[in-house]
């Protein structure tokens, strides 16, 4: 912010200043048919110089940008506060959103509807972007979307009954992978590495699974997510 | 002088240097034996064996944690060690690659918003045990 200030503090004292001196250059030539502000107005040179300036201000705001994404605690008073992980601590940030210059959207699939700031509600998952001072976000837009959790770890438990997969992960969590008729299976071909489609018979405990879901809350089980995607490395691969 | 009297002191003085030399060469190897001595105790030393598990780290040199983009797809280049099963993984796309350089790379496509992308590197011999990293890449539009 301090920055975007000082350049266009900058800018109005060069402009007010290449002005004067170009006036002052300038008033002796002019006639009493032209004018100027005419004469400063088709000078290259000022044009450049304007041209040069703004682009530097363009890329100072573009440097300042900064995204941060949680889940939403409250929103009140044109204000959204957010919980959100940072190196393993708790951390909250306000996110600051002009009612004329944010623009919020909701994510659906791969395209984006505008909303309103009373469309944002608790449990939210947003990701804000704009400067960033100490925890407050200066948002110039904010964005709903769902979060996503993408993890990996050998396969436990594969239960053929209820079409769950247990996977441990390195750092010892364990999450039951729901495998729904809408999760895309894949298996990695040992001899090509070619990410090849298949079912769930071929997926057996042993083998390392890679997942993607839709990172759902669930009072009842913590780590049971419905999978979106997995990938299977069979155990093979590593035998060989 | 006499010829004789200078040919004694010259004798004299040769053997007195011979002595000498002599008698410095067995100080020095009595301080050896000693040294030795002490080496002996130092090899007890223990050496800390190569650990050869551990490998080489995987490194991201690029992109950074957290990045904005305005494109549909970032390139992800980082170093692991050679001939590792490397798997990029995000709910968009999966890559897999195995490197024949440490350096390796990939373009991996993104949806509008929040990317997680997870890197898990399985070098070789190693029965599955990889190393992961995980980034988040921003695709935003409008900033």
């Amino acid at each position: 912010m301090k920055k975007e200030i000082l350049s266009f503090t900058l800018l109005a004292l060069l402009l007010a200043g290449v002005t004067v001196t170009h006036a002052q250059t300038e008033t002796p030539a002019v006639t009493g048919t032209s004018s100027p502000s005419a004469n400063v107005k088709e000078d290259p040179d000022v044009k450049l110089l304007k041209e040069k300036v703004a682009n530097k201000v363009a890329e100072l705001r573009k440097q300042d940008q900064t995204a941060k994404s949680g889940t939403v605690v409250s929103v009140k008073d044109g204000s959204v506060i957010i919980s959100t992980v940072e190196d393993s601590d708790q951390k909250q940030y306000t996110i600051t959103v002009d009612g004329t210059l944010t623009k919020l959207y909701r994510i659906v699939g791969a395209t984006k509807k505008e909303i309103k700031i009373g469309d944002i509600k608790p449990d939210n998952y947003v990701i804000a972007s704009g400067p960033v001072a100490d925890t407050n976000i200066q948002a110039n837009v904010v964005y709903v979307d769902d979060p996503y959790i993408v993890q990996s770890g050998k396969i436990t438990e594969v239960n053929k009954t209820d079409y769950y997969i247990k996977v441990m992960t390195s750092d010892k969590t364990e999450y039951t992978l729901d495998i729904e008729s809408s999760t895309k299976q894949f298996l990695m071909n040992i001899k090509t590495l070619e990410v090849e489609r298949t079912g769930f018979s071929k997926i057996k405990e042993g083998d390392i699974m890679h997942f993607s879901a839709v990172k759902t809350v669930s009072e009842k089980d913590k780590n049971r997510y419905a999978a979106g995607k997995i990938l299977i490395v069979p155990q093979e691969y590593f035998l060989k | 002088m006499k010829k004789e009297t200078i040919i004694a002191i010259v004798l004299g003085v040769t053997f007195g240097v011979v002595v000498s030399l002599f008698m410095v060469s067995r100080t020095k190897d009595r301080q050896l034996q000693n040294t030795k001595t002490l080496t002996k105790e130092t090899k007890i030393t223990p050496i800390v064996p190569l650990n050869s598990v551990q490998g080489q780290a995987i490194t991201i040199t690029q992109p950074m944690n957290g990045v904005i983009v305005s494109s549909k797809s970032v390139v992800i280049k980082g170093k692991a060690a050679k001939d590792s099963l490397i798997v990029i993984q995000s709910p968009v796309q999966d890559i897999i690659i195995k490197n024949d350089k440490e350096e390796f790379s990939a373009t991996m496509s993104l949806a509008i918003g929040e990317n997680v992308i997870h890197i898990s590197v399985y070098p070789k011999d190693q029965q599955g045990k990889g190393q992961e990293k995980e980034l988040r890449v921003y695709y935003l539009d409008e900033q």
